[in-house]
C-alpha cells in the first residue's frame, strides 16, 4: 500500500502543507464577514418566540454590537500579530513563505468582518426603530 | 473568590448568555477573556495570545478538513444519488410490510456513507422518500417521524462532521474512529427498520405494500449507486490503508461526489454557488466556535477547574459507570434544547478529560473510541426529541399537511430504539471496537 501513498504523494508538491494551511486562513478569514451578514452564527433560539417582540430586537443589537468589538478585536490584534512575525522575520517550515504575509492576506477578511458588523449593528437599530414606528401606527 | 470558583460559575453564565440566544462562540470568547483576566489579574496575556491564535486556528491543517466534509455533503444532495439509492432500496424491500418506510431508512444509511451532515441528509432523502411514503398510504407521524430519524444516520455512519470534530478535540484518530462508528451505524438503520415493522404490525392500514420486484431489476437498480460505492471506498479505505491523510481524503471525496453531481445534470451554476456559499457560512461558524472553546477552555484549564474535577471523581468512589450513565443523560437532556454540533465543541474539551481518568478497564485509545461514539449517538438523539429537533423541523416543514405534535409522535418509537441502542454499546464496548481491533490484527 506504501507505493500507493506514494503514487498520490507525488503529485503533492513539498511545502504543499505550508500553502494548504495559509489559504485556509484566508479562506476562513473571508467566510466570517459572510456568516455575520446572513446571521449564521449557531445560537439557542429556544425562547426567541416567547419573548416579546422588543425585547428581542434589543438582543439582536446586543449580539450585533458585541460581535462588532469581537471583530474589532480580532482585526486589531492580527495586525499588531502581522507587525511581530515581520519583525521577526518568521518563515514557513518548508515552503519558507514569510509568515507575516498570511496575516496579512487574512487581514483583509478581517477588516470585512468589522465592516459587516458596523453593518449589522446599524440594520439593528434601524430594525429597532421601525417597530416603534409600526406600534405607534397600530396605536 | 478562588479561581476555581470562578470557573465553576462560568457554566451557569455562559448557559445563561447562550439561552439569551448570544451566539456560542461570542459568549464563550467573552467568558473566556473576562475569566483569564480575573485569574490573572491583567487582561495581558490573554490580548497577546489573541495576536496570533485567530490565525493560528483558522490556518490549522487539521480543521481543514472539516469545509471538506461540509462541502462533500453539499455536492451529495446534488448528487441525484438519493433517487437511486430509494429506489434500490425499495426493489429489495418495498414488499414487506412497511417496505417502503424501510426502504427510506435505508437508503439514509446509504446516503450517509457520502455525506456527514444529519440535516442535509434528512432534507435530501425527504424530497425523494416523502412523496411517495404518502403515496402508499403511511400517515403523516410514521412517514415524517422515519425520515427525521433516517437523517440522523447521516452522521453515524461515517464520514461523519460530528465525529471530525470529537476527533480533533479529543485528540483522537479519524480512522479508527470511522471504523468503529460503522457498525453502530448499521445497527440504527437495523433498529428504525425494527420498529417500523412494529408500528406497522400494530396499525396494519398504515402501510401499503409494492408488488415483488424480480431480481433482474433489483440487481440493475443495485447498479445504479455504485458512486456511492465508489466514493465511500476510496475515502474511508483510502484513509484506512494510509493511501491518504483523513484531510486529503476529504479532498477526493468532496472533488469525487462534485464530479457525481455534474455528471447527473443536477449541478448548475447558482446551485455550485449555493453550496460554496452554505459551506462557507457553516464553515465560519463551526471555526468560531472553535476559537471561542480554545479561549474558554485556556481559561478553564488556568483555574485547574479539569484536573481539579478529574482528581474529585476518581477519588470519590463513584463507580465510573454511573458516572458515564450521568454524563450521557446529560448530553440527552442539552440535545432537546441545543444543535448537535454546538453541544459537541461545547463539553468535550471539558467533559473528555474528565472521563479519560477514569477506569472502565480498557485501554485509552478503546475509551476514546467507544466514548466518541456514545457521545455521537446521544448527541444525534438531540436531532429527533422535541422542542428542538432540528430534523423534525425539516422533515415536517416538507409535509404541509402534518401538523409538528403528529411528528413528535411519529418520531417517539425511534427515540425509544435509539436509547436502547445507547444502553446496548455502553454495556458492550467491544460491539462498537470490534471492527476496530479485526482491522488492526491485520496490519
Amino acid at each position: 500500500m506504501h507505493c500507493l501513498r506514494r503514487a498520490f504523494a507525488a503529485v503533492l508538491f513539498a511545502g504543499i502543507y505550508d500553502y494548504t494551511e495559509i489559504g485556509v486562513g484566508i479562506a476562513i478569514f473571508a467566510f466570517i464577514p459572510l456568516c455575520q451578514f446572513r446571521t449564521g452564527h449557531a445560537a439557542v433560539d429556544l425562547f426567541k418566540s416567547t419573548l416579546p417582540d422588543f425585547f428581542n430586537r434589543i438582543i439582536n443589537l446586543i449580539i450585533d454590537l458585541g460581535m462588532l468589538a469581537l471583530a474589532a478585536l480580532i482585526a486589531h490584534r492580527l495586525w499588531l500579530g502581522m507587525l511581530d512575525k515581520q519583525q521577526y522575520g518568521e518563515t514557513t517550515l518548508i515552503a519558507q513563505v514569510p509568515v507575516w504575509l498570511g496575516y496579512a492576506a487574512c487581514l483583509v477578511g478581517a477588516i470585512g468582518f468589522v465592516l459587516v458588523a458596523a453593518f449589522c449593528v446599524m440594520r439593528s437599530v434601524r430594525g429597532l426603530t421601525k417597530f416603534e414606528h409600526q406600534s405607534g401606527a397600530a396605536a | 473568590m478562588t479561581d476555581l470558583s470562578l470557573a465553576l460559575w462560568s457554566f451557569p453564565v455562559l448557559l445563561v448568555l447562550v439561552f439569551l440566544r448570544i451566539p456560542i462562540a461570542l459568549a464563550m470568547i467573552s467568558i473566556g477573556m473576562v475569566g483569564s483576566y480575573l485569574v490573572y489579574g491583567t487582561a495581558l496575556p490573554v490580548l497577546n495570545a489573541f495576536k496570533n491564535i485567530t490565525y493560528g486556528t483558522f490556518s490549522n491543517y487539521s480543521f481543514s478538513i472539516i469545509p471538506l466534509f461540509l462541502l462533500m455533503g453539499q455536492f451529495a444532495t446534488l448528487s441525484g444519488m438519493s433517487a437511486s439509492l430509494f429506489r434500490a432500496a425499495e426493489s429489495f424491500l418495498g414488499h414487506r410490510r412497511g417496505g417502503v418506510a424501510m426502504s427510506a431508512i435505508g437508503a439514509c444509511a446509504g446516503f450517509g456513507a457520502i455525506c456527514g451532515s444529519s440535516l442535509a441528509t434528512a432534507a435530501t432523502m425527504g424530497q425523494v422518500a416523502l412523496p411517495e411514503l404518502r403515496r402508499y398510504g403511511y400517515p403523516g407521524s410514521l412517514a415524517t417521524g422515519a425520515l427525521a430519524a433516517g437523517g440522523t444516520l447521516g452522521i453515524l455512519i461515517p464520514p461523519s462532521v460530528i465525529l471530525v470534530i470529537y476527533a480533533l478535540l479529543a485528540e483522537q484518530n479519524i480512522e479508527k474512529l470511522f471504523l468503529a462508528a460503522l457498525i453502530p451505524g448499521i445497527l440504527a438503520a437495523l433498529g428504525y427498520m425494527i420498529a417500523i415493522s412494529i408500528w406497522v404490525h400494530f396499525s396494519p392500514n398504515d402501510a401499503m405494500v409494492k408488488d415483488r420486484v424480480p431480481w433482474g431489476e433489483r440487481l440493475a437498480a443495485l447498479g445504479k449507486v455504485w458512486p456511492v460505492i465508489t466514493i465511500f471506498v476510496v475515502v474511508v479505505g483510502g484513509i484506512y490503508i494510509g493511501v491518504f491523510t483523513p484531510t486529503e481524503a476529504a479532498a477526493v471525496g468532496a472533488a469525487g461526489t462534485g464530479l457525481v453531481s455534474v455528471l447527473s445534470g443536477q449541478m448548475n451554476w447558482s446551485r455550485l454557488q449555493q453550496a460554496i456559499i452554505s459551506t462557507a457560512i457553516t464553515t465560519a461558524m463551526i471555526y468560531l466556535i472553535i476559537l471561542g472553546a480554545g479561549f474558554y477552555n485556556s481559561f478553564l484549564a488556568l483555574s485547574q477547574l479539569p484536573q481539579t474535577a478529574a482528581a474529585w471523581v476518581g477519588g470519590s468512589g463513584l463507580s465510573p459507570w454511573v458516572v458515564l450513565a450521568v454524563v450521557l443523560l446529560m448530553y440527552l437532556v442539552f440535545g432537546c434544547v441545543m444543535d448537535s454540533l454546538s453541544m459537541v465543541l461545547l463539553t468535550v474539551p471539558i467533559i473528555y478529560p474528565i472521563m479519560s481518568v477514569l477506569d472502565f478497564g480498557m485501554s485509552p485509545q478503546d475509551f476514546g473510541l467507544w466514548f466518541g461514539i456514545l457521545v455521537l449517538i446521544v448527541v444525534e438523539v438531540g436531532l429527533i426529541t422535541p422542542p428542538v429537533g432540528l430534523n423534525l423541523f425539516i422533515i415536517n416543514g416538507m409535509a404541509k399537511d402534518t401538523p409538528i405534535s403528529e411528528t413528535y409522535k411519529g418520531a417517539l418509537p425511534f427515540v425509544v430504539t435509539d436509547l436502547i441502542r445507547v444502553v446496548i454499546l455502553t454495556a458492550f464496548p467491544a460491539i462498537t471496537l470490534w471492527l476496530v481491533w479485526f482491522i488492526d490484527g491485520f496490519k
